[in-house]
């Protein structure tokens, strides 16, 4: 603000050193404090004739973002990106799946010590085990192998050796969660 | 006095039968076994004195559990060691851990090796009189915001502190996602960790032997003194030296927990609070007298807990309230935006109002649908709680 105020007194002071050098050389006031002080004076005039008005601020608030996830639109089956919406009735299981803040499905893959892919889902509540047995059967028609799983039901997460992300999201969106 | 004494055990020797009264009768007895009790055929049994000296304790308990689910309750009179009598009405108001040992699925029993100290279960608490089955109760006031479908929101009393007998005024929706989330113990134990040490300065100074006053020059030549060769009188070995490994200087303890874990302890704190019976929920803040031991009387008398925390939504609290509880240690009145888990675990009951309950849910409820910051929160954005 203090600073805005000095560029037009800089300015208008520019403005009117220019003009009196044009028009009027022997009134040409040498002192530069008396300068200052009746530039002050004559800009506080002009700043009792400036008017304020709210109504640009609707340019600044249309560009504050929202802090909110937006509930997506309502769709019937996949969207054309092929996001699925969680069904509506929670399927009849004795566990159930949230989804994250984002609605997706909530499986995630890791890769540590630089070649240990494991797949995490998470956000389970109500029987894990359950969830576990039902895991360890799907992928085994999947893959054949007997994967490990490990069960946390402290954090309720449930972890599987490999990457099998993609298969474990189809496979929760079809049963609706 | 019928005794289990010596001879052959007291069922085996006694035919018991129904007589068209209904009342139980001695039809037959085995010679010898019951000779002097003075049973004799044609007794009728009105009633029986039980000593629980020589039981255990699951004997005891299936005896009581026995007669309460018959339903025996004016036939019943309990005496005690100090032989005071009282009658028990219903055992459902007692909570007593062993009460958990369910006397009929051996699975669920407590070993018997275990030793419960005696002031484990609150036995003032335990006499609250249980709140009315019936729901005539009304609905005062519903979830804000929207439950996920697979979940129902919890109910809880609202009760008033006007009046000091109990009175209930009706029923509160609790939003699930807030007053029953999973009780995750380590995530508050982090918490109170959390609120303890992030404030923490520890003003603990020693001085090195390059700061201790003096111990500039070698206090005596290096060889043919006769005594150890020193370099200085302040090095750490000598008296009066620097402490070489000492605490320095003003140290901060200060870390910053993610704002989610911090909000989940909240919530947890509060579902412990209403899962334990410990949360009260109260329509306002307005008493009659500012005078404390009011409150004291009515905390004793609902049986409440040792230490009251009250929490209303606004800064402006009533004048009675805050006069009443300036005095009294164990009863505090903070703002909702006060609520926090150290106090919650400290003070042994919760008391909300419903704006606070309103206040609550919406503040803590915006964490499970919100971005990750652009920036931080406190510049504006269009929506926040």
């Amino acid at each position: 603000m203090s600073l805005s105020f000095i560029h037009r007194s800089a300015m208008l002071c520019r403005g009117f050193r220019a003009s009196l050098n044009l028009y009027d050389h022997t009134t040409r006031i040498p002192n530069t404090t008396i300068w200052l002080r009746t530039l002050c004076s004559s800009v506080g005039e002009a700043n009792t004739r400036i008017l304020q008005s709210t109504e640009e601020y609707k340019f600044v608030e249309r560009l504050i973002p929202p802090s909110r996830v937006p509930i997506p639109p309502k769709h019937d089956g996949p969207s054309p990106s092929g996001w699925t919406p969680p069904s509506e009735v929670p399927p009849a299981l004795p566990y159930m799946i949230r989804r994250s803040r984002m609605h997706n499905v909530p499986v995630y893959t890791d890769l540590t010590h630089g070649s240990r892919k494991t797949t995490l889902v998470r956000k389970v509540e109500g029987d894990i085990w359950a969830l576990e047995k039902d895991v360890k059967e799907y992928l085994q028609q999947l893959t054949g192998k007997d994967l490990p799983t490990q069960v946390n039901e402290v954090t309720m997460t449930l972890r599987v050796k490999g990457h099998f992300d993609t298969e474990l999201k189809k496979w929760l969106v079809e049963k609706g969660f | 006095m019928l005794g289990v004494r010596s001879g052959r055990r007291l069922s085996e020797g006694l035919l018991l039968e129904e007589s068209e009264k209904g009342r139980l009768v001695v039809s037959s007895v085995v010679d010898g076994s019951l000779a002097n009790q003075g049973l004799k055929e044609g007794d009728e049994i009105v009633g029986a004195t039980i000593n629980f000296d020589q039981l255990s304790k699951d004997d005891v308990l299936k005896i009581l559990k026995l007669m309460d689910d018959n339903g025996f309750d004016e036939k019943v009179q309990v005496l005690t060691k100090n032989n005071l009598s009282k009658s028990m009405g219903t055992l459902d108001s007692i909570k007593a851990p062993e009460e958990l040992a369910s006397s009929f699925s051996g699975e669920n029993a407590l070993p018997s090796n275990l030793r419960i100290p005696s002031n484990l279960v609150d036995r003032a608490r335990a006499k609250r009189p249980p709140p009315p089955s019936d729901s005539s109760l009304p609905v005062l006031r519903r979830c804000d915001a929207a439950i996920p479908v697979h979940l129902s929101p919890v109910q809880t009393w609202v009760e008033t502190l006007e009046r000091r007998d109990s009175k209930l005024l009706g029923l509160v929706d609790l939003h699930p996602d807030v007053f029953a989330v999973p009780t995750r113990i380590d995530i508050l134990h982090e918490v109170e960790l959390w609120q303890r040490n992030f404030k923490r300065i520890s003003r603990a100074h020693t001085k090195v032997r390059s700061e201790v006053s003096g111990g500039g020059r070698k206090p005596w030549r290096q060889k043919g003194s006769g005594k150890a060769r020193h370099g200085s009188i302040r090095s750490p070995i000598w008296r009066g030296g620097g402490v070489s490994h000492g605490p320095r200087g003003p140290t901060s303890f200060y870390y910053m927990l993610p704002m989610k874990v911090r909000v989940q302890g909240l919530k947890i704190a509060l579902s412990s609070k209403l899962a334990q019976d410990y949360l009260h929920v109260v329509d306002t803040l307005n008493i009659p007298t500012p005078d404390p031991q009011y409150l004291m009387d009515l905390i004793r008398y609902r049986h409440w807990g040792e230490s009251v925390l009250i929490v209303d939504a606004g800064e402006e609290l009533p004048e009675n309230i805050l006069q009443a509880t300036e005095s009294l240690k164990t009863v505090n009145v903070i703002p909702a935006i006060g609520l926090n888990v150290h106090s919650m675990l400290k003070h042994e009951v919760l008391v909300l109002t419903l704006e606070a309950v309103k206040f609550l849910e919406n503040k803590l409820l915006w964490h499970n649908e919100r971005f990750t910051p652009l920036y931080p929160f406190k510049l504006p954005y269009t929506d926040l709680p």
